[in-house]
């Protein structure tokens, strides 16, 4: 993993069009802006990563049991 | 062209049913061309079923059916990759994960799949901002047959809207 120390105002270039400010520095959290263009999708990891991990547990679920269909024809 | 699904045996398909997810999915950033599979044994469900080896499916269902207010906006940077120019063309469908016991299974609100069925192009978006749920519970207000093996995570009194 690539490591920067940046203080307050300092930014990252990923690339050519991602750019990375921070824009505050707390006790317990940093403050950060993403300046990209729109195609690209900016998520919070924890998010993207609950997401990831509910679609590879759909994926591995894909027979769908009698019992369910059962259930939904009300 | 012809491949094997995982519901469905040996499909036969023209390039013309092919969906294109240019992203691919959140985990499965390679799988790019999709088939919407539909067949009324296993209705309320659909799959989107990705086209190629080995085969790979994720079970679908109409988000009204889980939860009737269901709504959310389209962003700007949603609905561009997705060609939409008239609401008419787009349907969205939520990604159903089947659990054992069935009762525990759950749909993912906070990230439905739009296909633009003019177009042939879908996305799985993300509800920023959205109190949607990961795993809704599919089965929510229906009598749990099965009994519980593991003390229930969800309260047993939902409240009336679909977040929580």
């Amino acid at each position: 993993m690539l490591v920067f120390t940046r203080k307050r105002e300092e930014r990252l270039m990923i690339g050519n069009d991602i750019e990375v400010v921070v824009l505050g520095i707390g006790r317990e959290s940093v403050k950060l802006g993403i300046r990209a263009p729109r195609r690209i999708a900016v998520h919070r990891w924890e998010v993207y990563e609950a997401i990831r991990a509910q679609n590879l547990a759909a994926s591995t679920s894909a027979a769908v049991p009698p019992e369910i269909l059962k259930k939904f024809s009300k | 062209m012809q491949f094997r699904s995982i519901n469905f045996g040996e499909l036969t398909y023209a390039p013309g049913d092919v969906i294109r997810f240019p992203e691919g999915l959140p985990g499965f950033p390679t799988l790019k061309e999709f088939l919407l599979l539909d067949s009324p044994e296993f209705q309320p469900f659909q799959y989107l079923q990705a086209v190629g080896d080995p085969p790979i499916a994720f079970p679908l269902i109409n988000p009204q059916l889980v939860c009737p207010e269901y709504r959310f906006a389209l962003s700007d940077e949603d609905a561009r990759p997705l060609e939409a120019e008239r609401p008419e063309d787009l349907m969205t469908f939520v990604i159903v994960t089947i659990t054992q016991p069935v009762a525990q299974a759950t749909a993912n609100l906070m990230a439905p799949l739009v296909i633009n069925s003019r177009r042939m192009v879908g996305r799985q978006i993300i509800l920023h901002g959205s109190d949607y749920p990961v795993q809704f519970p599919l089965l929510r207000g229906q009598p749990q047959e099965q009994p519980q093996e593991q003390p229930q995570e969800q309260p047993q009194e939902q409240p009336a809207a679909c977040e929580v």
